[in-house]
């Protein structure tokens, strides 16, 4: 009876002690990395929790610091499996150094389609499964804020000037909460009213032709832009920021406090659709903020619209690495931002659903300076950070040393 | 014969000297008579005292509980731990609550009732009196970490507040039946404190923090029970025990008691485990931060684990460059084993040295 016991026990231990080893040798890690952090982070890695088995943990890794880092991985030869990547400039510029590992047919086959109606040459789908799309040009605004003092959401970009000037009249808000600040890249929030402003002021098609390189920044058009841009955001009184410096210093996230506070500090925060995250997703939970177009210059039912595409690409070849990519390009992600907000799919234009099927309609196009190339997107975010915090006040010469640098 | 040796080489002859033992069996012999000494008995009943002077009682009592809620009130907001240690000696809720112990186990129904009569009292006097101060003092608190530490320190009960509460009341059912050791009983008043809690319990009521205000009443109740359940015990021990009639309800009332000793001890645990998986989070970050990068100096942590993972808010101090945060919070997310939400800032200390001769 005691040696029963005794062989009893040795089996439970020898059987758990496998065990325990066995699950430590063969759960293999999947490593995805990208640029979401705090509640994006835990919205998205809902989604990857699909692709996960036993013996295959999917790990996601954030972090503010996301494109630097990525940078420093790659060339140290230590990559993540899997990165989720906006700028698209990068992923051709990771393409063409060979970083990247070209799509199974079979995953190309699967993943939703986005066709870029500026460069259709240009074919990312051989590398990129497209995840989730932002519309770069909304105006996020304060209902009641308008509602008290009469004022109503703009019809053309005029009309937006003027109503910037009228609101700076006023004492109690500014216009706009503006941080144009990023650890990452600071500057782009500034780029994406650049962009917005060119693709209203050169159409689609003098979009497309800036964006191809055809027009030196320092064209009379871009600086028009620029001015444009001035005359909206960096006149004084125009922003919640007294010193221009804090323009530039404030993150973009930041600025959302002020705009959202109890007694706003201002009445306008532009913002992509993917701020619903951290505006606490207005469209579904607060009628006090709501979202317009950023207006063109004549008024238009549906204005045109700058998009980013957050796509995911590999960089090393493993079955499991391809398991936890065909899952990203099969499984819809909605369910997984539902509660967050702040998703909108790749397909939006070619069948508008949710609740920012009502910004889209008219033409769109893709991020200019997030298809750059790394090198000149770091240029032109650093020239505007530069003008930004002088004011404007040097404007041209900077442009034309953006230039010359090109 | 040979029957009477063989049963005093039983193998369970050591079990059974034990309890052969002719101390023990005294013990237990006195245990069974149900008898204590009289003036053990008179020392329990004269905690509470009867007729006319309840009323003289009951005001020295109700004004020992305001200023002993006083003191304890202000030496909170002051910060100063020996102030409140001064209020524990004022506080005269051990009283009642031994009264209540000894009614309990002596099946005393009115003096029960009397006993929980001015717990009450005293509960919602030292919470008024906390409330009070805090309204007079005009201080406002918005979370828990601009709490003063003898504050914030009684938000956050645990397991261990229960073993002392315990061991403390049954030092109190010890001492309250022998007179001689009554020098004692101070002791018991400060590792087992009363009206500190409830004191607390009103100040940060005044601010609105509901989640602390319930902690520290928490606390008080843990407190409570494991007293009178304890004291009730080393009565019972003591030989104290109804007359035979009601006897039988005795069982039911003490299990009554450790039924409320169980009810706070879920939360308590329930505490205790959420203080072990901070301190285990902290550890995991500090052994993290150290093998991120042995140079940098931790300035300031504060790390919460949720039941999503952990957040960790890390201010660390260095003289090169930063090290990427995501190797941080990988190295973070290996020992604590779960997700890791790392904010963290970077300082350059730079050294400036200067000499006046």
């Amino acid at each position: 009876m005691k040696r029963a016991i005794v062989l009893l026990v040795a089996l439970a231990c020898a059987s758990c002690a496998g065990s325990a080893s066995s699950a430590e040798d063969d759960v293999v890690v999947v490593e995805v990395f990208g640029e979401y952090t705090g509640d994006e982070a835990a919205a998205f890695s809902a989604g990857l929790a699909a692709a996960e088995r036993p013996g295959l943990d999917v790990r996601y890794v954030g972090s503010t610091d996301f494109v630097r880092e990525l940078q420093r991985r790659v060339e140290s030869g230590s990559p993540p499996d899997l990165a989720v990547i906006s700028e698209r400039g990068t992923i051709q510029d990771l393409t063409l150094e060979g970083q990247l590992l070209p799509l199974p047919e079979s995953v190309i086959e699967l993943a939703p389609k986005f066709v870029d109606p500026g460069q259709p040459g240009i074919n990312l789908e051989t590398v990129a499964v497209p995840y989730r799309l932002r519309i770069n040009s909304l105006v996020w605004y304060r209902t009641d804020v308008f509602a008290d003092n009469g004022w109503e959401p703009p019809t053309t970009l005029d009309s937006l000037i003027e109503l910037s000037e009228q609101i700076a009249a006023a004492d109690d808000v500014a216009p706009w909460c503006v941080g144009f600040g990023d650890r990452s890249q600071p500057g782009w929030p500034a780029s994406d009213w650049i962009e917005d402003l060119f693709l209203r002021w050169g159409g689609p098609d003098g979009y497309d032709f800036w964006r191809s390189g055809g027009v030196p920044f320092d064209d009379p058009g871009v600086v028009a832009v620029f001015r444009d841009f001035e005359r909206l955001v960096l006149e004084p009184g125009h922003t919640n920021v007294d010193l221009v410096d804090d323009l530039v210093r404030v993150e973009h996230r930041d600025a959302a406090a002020s705009f959202l506070a109890a007694k706003p500090e201002c009445a306008m925060y532009k913002a992509s659709s993917a701020a619903a995250a951290w505006l606490d997703d207005p469209l579904r939970n607060d009628d006090r903020v709501d979202a317009f177009v950023l207006p063109g210059e004549l008024p238009q039912s549906r204005p045109p619209v700058t998009v980013s595409v957050e796509s995911v690409v590999r960089f090393t070849e493993s079955p499991e690495v391809l398991e936890v990519l065909t899952s990203l390009a099969t499984e819809d992600p909605a369910p997984s931002w539902k509660a967050l907000g702040g998703y909108v799919p790749v397909d939006m234009f070619d069948d508008p659903t949710g609740p920012f099927a009502r910004f889209v309609g008219g033409s769109f196009r893709v991020d200019a300076s997030e298809s750059m190339s790394t090198t000149q997107r770091d240029a032109f975010y650093s020239t505007l950070v530069d003008a930004t915090a002088d004011g404007f006040s040097d404007l041209e010469f900077q442009l034309e040393i953006l230039e010359a640098a090109e | 014969m040979p029957n009477e040796s063989l049963r005093e080489s039983r193998p369970m002859s050591a079990f059974g000297r034990i309890f052969s033992a002719p101390a023990l069996r005294e013990f237990v012999g006195r245990l069974r008579s149900g008898q204590p000494a009289d003036e053990h008995r008179q020392a329990i009943d004269e905690l509470l005292p009867e007729g006319d002077e309840s009323f003289e009682f009951g005001v020295r009592f109700a004004t020992l509980t305001s200023l002993s809620a006083g003191v304890a009130g202000f030496g909170l907001l002051s910060d100063s731990g020996a102030v409140v240690i001064g209020a524990m000696l004022l506080a005269p809720l051990m009283t009642p609550i031994a009264a209540a112990a000894g009614a309990l186990v002596l099946a005393q129904n009115r003096r029960l009732a009397r006993a929980m009569g001015y717990l009450v009292v005293g509960t919602l006097v030292a919470i008024a009196v906390g409330w009070v101060i805090a309204w007079m003092s005009g201080v406002t608190y918005r979370d828990i970490g601009e709490l003063p530490d003898e504050v914030a320190s009684r938000t956050f009960p645990g397991l261990l507040d229960l073993g002392v509460a315990i061991t403390a009341g049954a030092a109190a059912g010890y001492i309250l039946p022998r007179r001689s050791v009554t020098s004692a009983l101070p002791g018991v008043g400060i590792s087992v404190a009363l009206v500190p809690p409830l004191t607390v319990v009103g100040i940060v009521a005044r601010s609105g923090l509901w989640t602390e205000a319930r902690n520290a009443l928490l606390l008080y109740l843990t407190n409570l029970a494991a007293i009178t359940f304890a004291a009730g015990l080393m009565l019972l021990l003591a030989g104290f025990r109804p007359h035979t009639e009601v006897r039988l309800r005795l069982a039911r009332r003490l299990s009554l008691t450790a039924l409320a000793v169980v009810a706070v001890a879920i939360p308590l645990s329930i505490h205790t485990l959420s203080v072990l998986d901070e301190q285990r989070l902290e550890q995991a970050v500090r052994d993290a931060t150290e093998a991120w990068d042995e140079d940098v100096r931790i300035v300031s942590l504060v790390a919460n684990s949720t039941d999503g993972g952990a957040v960790v808010e890390l201010l660390v101090s260095g003289s090169g460059e930063a090290q990427p945060a995501r190797l941080l919070a990988e190295g973070i997310h290996e020992r604590f084993d779960g997700p890791v939400e790392l904010r963290l800032r970077y300082q350059t200390d730079e050294l400036f040295e200067s000499v006046v001769r």
